[in-house]
């Protein structure tokens, strides 16, 4: 019982790190251009896919091919940003439909490309044993490059010009609009760099999903973004982080201990209906988040 | 401000239209009935996204209550022609709940909190058990003798006029007007004397109930429900889509959206099976991108007599 806790904790603790950022890009998006990017999910998908075929046909393995998702995940947010996003921000409803129809395309195109079946990569390089634990080596190493981006993202969000134009623009965008920041390119560039992250968070996702990747999987991910977001306070990738802490570890140990109690509950359905409780109980008592307002 | 005759006229003539080819022949039947159940779900969902403006991703869930509602209450023994429409008090009773719960915050957070409902019930059913937990309920045993499918079409078909004659109401009445002043500018409203809670969450049950009927009948000719099966995000993008593409916040939008949506899907089905979900988003895209009137928007641009009819 012990062990299995410690377990789930560490595996928590893991997985939380690659739904932070996915939540942090997601929150940056809504926050900078006061949209929901309903498509946020499905980057990750295709950055997933492109770490499979980069796996498959150059053989490297998805900690070595990060920075070319990177280059890849920051094109494709300048080319969706510049034919699609720009175009549908003016309002929130219509970017909302816009971008839940660019999932469903996102999803429909990922299908007929790499058919609806489950893909994995067999990267393995043995495992690291300490007393009852034991953790594939995989893991770890995808570990620390996800804490290893998430520092970056720390450094370009507090120590660089483009950190602070989008910080400013999350407070007012007028505002910073008349402190010299340049509006548009900062947009462009902040969407740029959310997918970007997108498409890394694919990457680290490939290694831990255990059953391998899907073009769907973007749908399930999405709700668990928009959670995440809504806890930590939309609009602050920090909050995002917070929040994934907290639903990566809910998601792990709730099925191991609380929920063992209760032995007519199925416990692996049962955990997200809990966190989506929890998504409804912040909404009525705090709306802004456990981060709200402070970027 | 009365509405003009000739509209009654043309919608008349649609739906007996889409009753002589339900008569002609049952493949037809079929394809009418499935144009007019996404004719319910787009405009009872047009009630809330094109009058109010509000994003609702959560219709699927009111089919799915209703279709459990349906299906929980038909296999103790009820009447099945009255359990469609219990199905639909019962997604009006979540809807107050939900309402109640997300018009008091921020409007941004209406559509996620739609959506959520959504993938939350069915998590719920699948985890606890009740209802038959992952494997639903089947239903033949208990409703089986009793199905008709042209009853079930005419349940459709009346439902579908009282809508239809609901927004033809609404679009010169006090509250209609109320609904659009909010969604043009909610402050502005508000200070003229608007009450934006209550006549928001009016609208919101109120589509609420349509949905959940659906639901029932979905439930009573499938046989089956699934919490998979009835908590589909796909009936929330339907409805979405067609309101879209027939014009959101008009009368014969959702109407004309549903004809051309499910022909065109039929057409497409045939020649291209794998690729229609891919053509429908793109769609969207295209409508939001170019066309955001749809296509009642678009021809009543090009004609002035046309639009005094085509409301």
């Amino acid at each position: 019982m012990f062990e299995l806790i410690i377990q789930s904790l560490i595996y928590g603790i893991i997985i939380s790190a690659v739904y932070g950022i996915l939540a942090m890009g997601f929150s940056l998006v809504a926050g900078i251009m006061r949209i929901l990017n309903l498509a946020h999910a499905d980057f990750l998908t295709l950055g997933a896919y492109i770490a499979y075929w980069l796996w498959v046909f150059l053989s490297l393995n998805p900690v070595l091919s990060l920075p070319l998702s990177l280059v890849f995940g920051f094109v494709f947010g300048i080319v969706s940003f510049r034919l699609l996003i720009n175009k549908v921000a003016i309002s929130p409803d219509s970017a909302l439909i816009a971008t839940f129809a660019l999932s469903g395309a996102m999803q429909e195109s990922m299908k007929l490309a790499w058919t609806p079946n489950y893909r994995g990569l067999p990267w393995t390089m043995g495992s690291i044993s300490y007393s009852f634990l034991t953790l594939p080596t995989t893991y770890i190493v995808t570990f620390i490059a996800n804490i290893a981006i998430i520092l970056v993202v720390y450094m370009i969000t507090f120590k660089t010009f483009f950190g602070k134009a989008f910080r400013a623009l999350t407070m007012d965008r007028s505002a910073a609009a008349l402190c010299g920041v340049n509006v548009n390119a900062t947009l462009a560039y902040g969407f740029a760099f959310a997918s970007a992250l997108a498409f890394t968070g694919g990457n680290l996702y490939v290694v831990y999903a255990s059953s391998g990747i899907h073009p769907y999987m973007g749908s399930g991910l999405m709700i668990k973004a928009i959670v995440i977001a809504t806890v930590g306070g939309m609009g602050n990738p920090w909050g995002a982080l917070i929040g994934g802490i907290f639903i990566g570890l809910l998601e792990q140990l709730l099925p191991v201990t609380v929920l063992k109690l209760f032995p007519t509950v199925e416990p692996f359905s049962f955990t997200p209906f809990i966190y989506l409780l929890i998504f409804l109980i912040v909404l009525i008592i705090r709306p802004r988040g456990l981060l709200g307002g402070r970027v | 401000m009365k509405v003009n005759k000739n509209s009654y006229i043309l919608a008349g003539v649609i739906y007996a239209i889409l009753v002589v080819f339900s008569l002609i022949s049952s493949a037809y039947a079929e394809l009418i009935y499935s144009i007019l159940f996404l004719m319910v779900l787009a405009q009872s969902l047009n009630i809330v996204f094109g009058f109010a403006g509000l994003v609702n991703l959560g219709h699927a869930a009111f089919v799915g209550i209703g279709a459990y509602t349906f299906a929980i209450l038909s296999s103790q023994g009820f009447n099945p022609y009255i359990a469609i429409f219990l199905g639909g008090f019962s997604s009006c009773a979540l809807a107050f709940v939900i309402g109640f719960i997300v018009f008091r915050v921020k409007e941004i957070f209406f559509p996620i909190a739609t959506a959520i409902l959504v993938t939350a019930i069915p998590y719920f059913i699948i985890g606890t058990g009740v209802a038959g937990g992952y494997y639903g309920i089947t239903l033949y045993l208990y409703v089986g003798s009793v199905y008709n499918p042209y009853i079930l079409l005419f349940i459709l078909l009346v439902l579908s006029i009282i809508i239809t004659l609901i927004t033809f109401r609404m679009t010169v009445s006090p509250f209609g007007y109320a609904l659009k002043a909010l969604r043009e500018d909610y402050d502005a409203a508000e200070t003229t004397g608007v009450n934006a809670f209550r006549c928001r969450l009016i609208a919101f049950v109120l589509c609420a109930f349509f949905p959940g009927v659906a639901g029932g009948l979905m439930a009573f000719k499938t046989f089956w429900v699934t919490p998979s099966g009835a908590f589909n995000m796909m009936y929330s993008g339907e409805a979405i889509l067609v309101t879209l593409l027939g014009g959101s916040g008009s009368v014969f939008g959702p109407i004309i959206g549903s004809l051309i949506y499910e022909i065109l899907k039929d057409v497409l089905m045939r020649n291209v099976p794998g690729f229609q979900m891919l053509i429908f988003s793109l769609l969207v895209i295209v409508i939001v991108l170019f066309a955001p009137e749809g296509v009642v928007g678009y021809i009543k641009d090009r004609s002035k007599r046309v639009s005094k009819i085509l409301r």
